[in-house]
């Protein structure tokens, strides 16, 4: 089980009438490292798990893993504690194509195909799950109980203002905790539940996953093949890289973690035989000079194909207004 | 819409034929069988006499009178046909006479019970009668088949109508305009339809070539008139109508027929002699039309541009004189420039380019355009045009212009002289001064009086 | 959200995906219940909705929008409709049921409906209570199923919302059309098969003909049948002497030319004001076509002194070209988009506290949702969708990669455009504007996992 995330009745009533509350409630952090079998993350490859063609990481394992590799990527998914904002978001981590496959090529991650859609019936898996509800059930009417108590004792100790008679706890006030013993229970309906975020299950052993890893859901053709050379010439070379669409162009590149520095270049994938007007070029190098950008027209050579250490030609733009 | 040349309609045909008449004596005579025809062609300057000796003939559709001489003037192209057999006499120097079998008359004839069966079912329907175009190339034949058409109807008691588009050879009123004429009594053998009463329009050229836009609007208001007509008057209604047109058969000539057919609603279309003209015809028209293929009538020459000019110059100098120049006496005055106002119809035609984006010629076609009189209007044919004068030279002149082209015409005058000293030119009329009205259109057609 | 069927309450895919990342619906399949990655890759497809678009919506719903789906068929009006200015019909017969609001979590509905369990998947939203149904089926249903209402509209709803072309040129048809059709005959006015004319054209097909009845002749004549036969060789004499290039034009016309008679229109005209009036009605339809100042008046210049008094109407006193607007001519594109369809209805968060499905009224904006691989929309394509949603602006969510571009095309206000330099023919200039608020907001709140 990879992640919890318990809401109480209360904490639910709140983010629905104030979504903006919600973060003051004690609801258990959605990504809180919780389970037991990926705590040894850097021994596993990470798992890329693909919605349609999009890559996606669901653990935070992988996650963490993977911006350990320098891949950036970009959260998508709701945050569990404030679901209802878009400064900050949760997983899923969306990979950009050329990220996912990098990290396939070096072996560093696995590709998960989709699941089969007709799953048998897992007796077994239901057993365990409404075993495990019960056991929350009893965990959290335990839990609901001290506190009922403890406000209990809170405003009836309290009533008088006196302080000092906190140690002699009268009769009458522990004939009323026995009486909240014994009648307590805990509604179903205000139980908390758990919601995953990850796909609950084992992992596979290395064998199985070999066996499974999925063939790259979109067949490449020449474009892609081109941004692909690009970006893993210019992370071999230590640059960080994001998608530049905001800008028109191909990649963001960042000379160390996009959470500390600013870009640096636009990268354009040119191929190195396709022209390109000469206005294109001028209105990329206006923007470039606009955003306070190097425009990167990144083009690989043809010659050395099958080379590892393949050459990337990068030509740079700089627009230098006359004056 | 009175006609001008009304004031001497007395015929003096036989005097001057008599002459002629002795030097031949007897005569040649002739011996026609059942169906057969006698051509002849009268020789230059000369005259020739026809007198029917026994049997029935016709001329184009008219009836000869048994012992009476009929003179036909030099140039004239007869064709004497019986359906009996008959014997006729002929006196005069002719070109050419024999005797010809081979005559598409009952063809004709044909045509003509087809077009009678239409006005009988058109009497008991309470309907229109047939409206008939005549078409094909030049000196086919066409005003020939109009006229025994129109002879043979009027023979039945019908009273059809002669619409007469050939601007160029007209039947009814001088060259250069279009008519239509009722026809109440069969072509008189010598001298053709009786000219009373025709309602002529001004085109002002001898091919239609020249303005196809006016011309097509002349055929819309005669066919406006004409179905005006027939509104008014049941008999002119059942005869309907034989439309006489133009040889001209090709491209905005072939339009122009098309526009016609139209614009008259025709019911039938005799084509004659031409097969090409007839299946365009039978495509472009719709099929409640119906197209039909005749023969030219036998013996028909074509003509010599020359020749064609003199006939139309005998038209003219008929129109002022009479027939055979002894009938009418016109009159010459002088008219003053102030006194009238000269138009022609159609601006000079200018080059596309010189054209405003999207402006097309056909918009200067109409235009009435003022001609400051000057000597060369000497000679020209003018037609005094119905139209309403204008009151002032200002207001309403847009109105008052599109009333000319429309308005028929009352008369044509020749101007003989101009002196622009005394800014006066003199004119032939018909009739005394003054002009009865002030609006002229010119022609391109002169006209020399050599009297 | 949601919607009500069949007396149950139902999610759309993206919605109960939605509420999952949010915490407060929990979905059980196969008695388990899903993770938000299992929603992701169950939910989610092309059939459905493809995680751009639910990118689309989770960003829109995260800010307090209320998107819902865009129906195509039924909610926009036609054209005629909106001239017309009828009052909105919204709500539609098969949705009439309200969704019921259960008051409490003491009210546990799901008792009541386990004996009739018709569809395999539902998702029960009672306040905020998760609620587990023990009794799922085996199998899971797709959750096209739930997709697939608008197939199953009412015929009536069906005639309404199709109604927009075919309704409209009948209409429009039987205004221009005030054909006087005369009654009293069926037929041309003269047979011609009775009334016999010797016509030489059609050949061979009447070899001699009959003596005319003597009824129609002049005079007492008495002829005998005629044959045609040598005729046919007497016609064509008089040979035509054409130039080579009326030649060449008879020719194209033999060949080109179609006979008018082989129009079925034609045919069916009985006489030549029939026919007049069919030719009168084919010219103004193709006449329709060209701009109407175009040289149809009177020859004018285009600027009197004194007539105007600002630049702005001067420009447009001069502008030989006719200001098109950006809708005209959009039924004759034909239907249909391929690549770019309208998706979503998209409300403003302060209608929330109104806002009814059964009368959601206008809505903000229009969302059609594309990426930065698929092809930029051509104008027809942006002109239909214009259409489409009629007076409401259309916006096109641009997904890059997790992030979003929001981009409307919209028309510059005629003030402003310059006249004479739009190009003939162009539609109206189109601005893309790019939304400046919360457009692209993602690459500066990265942060870590």
């Amino acid at each position: 089980m990879d992640a919890h995330e318990e809401i109480g009745l209360e904490a639910a009533t709140e983010m629905v009438s104030n979504p903006s509350r919600d973060g003051e409630t004690g609801v258990t952090h959605h990504d809180s490292e919780t389970g037991t079998d990926r705590s040894a993350p850097m021994h596993e490859k990470i798992g890329v798990h693909f919605c349609g063609s999009t890559p996606l990481l669901w653990h935070a394992a992988d996650v963490k893993a993977a911006r350990g590799t320098g891949v950036v990527g970009t959260l998508v998914g709701s945050l569990a504690r404030q679901p209802r904002q878009n400064n900050r978001l949760g997983r899923p981590l969306e990979l950009l194509q050329e990220e996912a496959r990098l990290l396939r090529d070096t072996t560093q991650a696995v590709l998960h195909p989709a699941p089969a859609s007709t799953d048998a019936a897992n007796l077994q898996g239901v057993e365990q799950y409404l075993e495990r509800l019960e056991q929350s059930y009893e965990e959290q009417r335990t839990l609901a109980l001290q506190e009922r108590k403890a406000m209990l004792l809170r405003a009836l100790t309290q009533k008088p203002g006196d302080t000092d008679e906190i140690e002699s706890v009268d009769q009458s006030v522990q004939d009323r905790l026995d009486a909240l013993e014994r009648g307590f229970s805990l509604p179903r309906s205000a139980m908390a539940v758990q919601l995953n975020t990850a796909r609950a299950g084992l992992s596979h052993t290395p064998e199985e996953r070999h066996f499974l890893a999925a063939d790259w859901p979109q067949p490449r053709d020449e474009r892609s093949e081109t941004r692909f050379r690009v970006f893993r010439d210019l992370r071999r070379q230590g640059f960080y890289l994001t998608s530049a669409g905001k800008f028109g162009g191909d990649y963001l590149v960042y000379p160390g973690d996009p959470l500390r520095f600013h870009a640096h270049f636009i990268a354009m994938c040119v191929p190195m035989e396709t022209p390109t007007p000469l206005c294109d070029l001028l209105a990329l190098s206006r923007l470039g000079a606009n955003v306070k950008k190097t425009i990167l027209l990144c083009s690989p050579s043809d010659d050395d194909e099958g080379g590892e250490e393949e050459d990337v030609v990068y030509t740079s733009l700089q627009w230098s207004g006359m004056v | 819409m009175q006609v001008m040349a009304a004031d001497g309609p007395e015929k003096a045909g036989e005097e001057g034929a008599s002459g002629a008449g002795s030097s031949g004596g007897g005569g040649v005579r002739f011996e026609l069988e059942k169906e057969t025809e006698l051509r002849f062609e009268v020789e230059a300057g000369e005259k020739a006499q026809l007198e029917l000796l026994s049997g029935m003939a016709e001329v184009f559709g008219s009836e000869l009178n048994r012992n009476k001489k009929y003179t036909f003037g030099p140039g004239s192209k007869i064709a004497v046909f019986t359906w009996q057999g008959c014997s006729v006499s002929l006196t005069g120097k002719t070109e050419v006479a024999y005797i010809s079998r081979d005559t598409p008359m009952l063809l004709y004839l044909n045509a003509h019970a087809a077009l009678e069966q239409m006005r009988q079912q058109a009497e008991r329907d309470n309907e229109r009668g047939p409206r008939v175009m005549v078409v094909g190339p030049t000196d086919v034949g066409k005003s020939t088949v109009c006229r025994l058409l129109l002879s043979y109807a009027v023979r039945l008691g019908r009273r059809p109508t002669l619409v007469e588009l050939d601007v160029g050879q007209s039947g009814v009123s001088v060259p250069g305009t279009v008519s239509a004429l009722c026809i109440e009594r069969p072509a008189d053998v010598e001298e053709g339809f009786s000219v009373q009463a025709p309602l002529v329009y001004h085109f002002g050229s001898t091919t239609p070539g020249t303005n196809i836009k006016l011309y097509n609007k002349l055929t819309s208001c005669l066919a406006e008139v004409f179905s005006q007509r027939c509104e008014v008057n049941r008999r002119a209604s059942v005869g309907g109508c034989i439309i006489n047109t133009c040889g001209w058969v090709k491209s905005s000539g072939y339009q122009a027929l098309v526009h016609c057919a139209s614009a008259f609603e025709v019911d039938v279309v005799l084509v004659l002699d031409q097969e090409r003209l007839y299946n365009e015809l039978k495509r472009d028209l719709p099929h409640f039309v119906r197209v039909v293929l005749l023969p030219k009538s036998g013996g028909v020459v074509e003509r010599s541009k020359a020749c064609r000019r003199e006939t139309r110059d005998e038209k003219i100098h008929e129109y002022f004189y009479g027939f055979r120049g002894a009938s009418f006496y016109p009159h010459a005055f002088d008219v003053r420039f102030s006194d009238v106002r000269i138009y022609k119809i159609g601006a000079p035609s200018i080059p596309d380019s010189c054209l405003p984006l999207g402006m097309s010629q056909d918009d200067t076609q109409l235009k009435l355009v003022p001609v400051t009189p000057g000597r060369d209007l000497t000679h020209h044919v003018l037609s005094v045009s119905c139209a309403e004068d204008e009151g002032g030279e200002g207001g309403g002149a847009g109105a008052g212009r599109r009333g000319v082209l429309e308005s028929p015409v009352c008369g044509f005058i020749v101007v003989t002289a101009v002196d622009t000293q005394a800014q006066v030119m003199t004119v032939l009329s018909p009739a005394p001064r003054p002009l009865p009205r002030h609006t002229l259109l010119i022609m391109d057609i002169r006209f020399i009086d050599h009297k | 959200m949601g919607y009500a069927e069949r007396g149950k309450q139902f999610l759309l895919p993206e919605e109960a995906l939605y509420l999952m990342e949010c915490g407060n619906v929990q979905v059980f399949y196969h008695d388990l219940p899903l993770s938000i990655q299992e929603g992701y890759e169950r939910f989610l497809s092309q059939d459905t909705m493809n995680l751009q678009q639910y990118q689309v919506f989770g960003h829109l719903k995260r800010l307090g929008y209320v998107v819902t789906r865009f129906d195509p068929g039924s909610r926009i009006p036609s054209l005629y409709e909106r001239q017309l200015n009828l009052p909105q019909v919204s709500d539609r017969p098969g949705r009439r049921l309200k969704r019921k609001r259960s008051l409490s979590s003491a009210s546990r509905q799901s008792e009541g409906e386990e004996g009739q369990v018709g569809e395999n998947m539902e998702v029960e939203q009672e306040d905020e209570v998760i609620d587990q149904r023990p009794d799922s089926r085996p199998e899971l249903a797709p959750p096209q199923e739930q997709e697939e209402r608008p197939g199953t509209r009412d015929p009536v709803e069906m005639e309404f919302g199709s109604d927009s072309a075919p309704g409209r040129s009948w209409w429009v048809e039987q205004q221009v059309d005030p054909e006087p059709r005369p009654t009293h005959r069926s037929g041309p006015r003269w047979d011609f098969s009775a009334i016999s004319f010797p016509d030489l054209g059609c050949r061979g097909t009447l070899p001699s003909l009959a003596a005319p009845d003597p009824a129609f002749l002049p005079g007492p004549l008495s002829v005998g049948p005629c044959d045609i036969a040598p005729w046919l060789r007497e016609l064509n004499s008089r040979d035509e002497r054409l130039t080579h290039r009326e030649r060449e034009r008879n020719r194209d016309r033999a060949r080109y030319r179609r006979d008018v008679n082989k129009d079925r229109e034609v045919r069916r005209c009985r006489n030549w004001a029939d026919y007049r009036h069919l030719l009168e009605r084919r010219s103004q339809r193709s006449h329709r076509e060209r701009p109407a100042h175009l040289w149809e008046g009177e020859v004018k210049p285009l600027l009197q002194p004194g007539l105007y008094t600002s630049p702005g109407e001067l420009m447009n006193g001069i502008g030989v070209i006719q200001t098109s607007h950006f809708l005209e001519g959009v039924s004759r594109l034909g239907q249909g988009s391929e690549e770019c369809d309208i998706f979503f209805n998209v409300y403003q968060p302060d209608t929330v506290a109104d806002f009814k499905k059964t009368s959601p009224g206008k809505p903000y904006s229009r969302m059609c949702v594309c990426s930065f691989d698929s092809p930029v929309p051509d104008l027809r394509t942006v002109k239909l969708l214009a259409f489409q949603s009629g007076d409401v602006p259309v916006t096109f969510a641009v997904v890059d990669h997790g992030g979003h571009l929001l981009l409307h095309l919209q028309e510059l206000p005629a003030a402003h455009r310059p006249v004479a330099l739009r190009a003939p023919g162009a539609s109206r200039a189109v601005a893309i504007r790019q939304e400046p608020h919360r457009a692209g907001n993602r690459g500066a709140g990265r942060r870590p996992a």
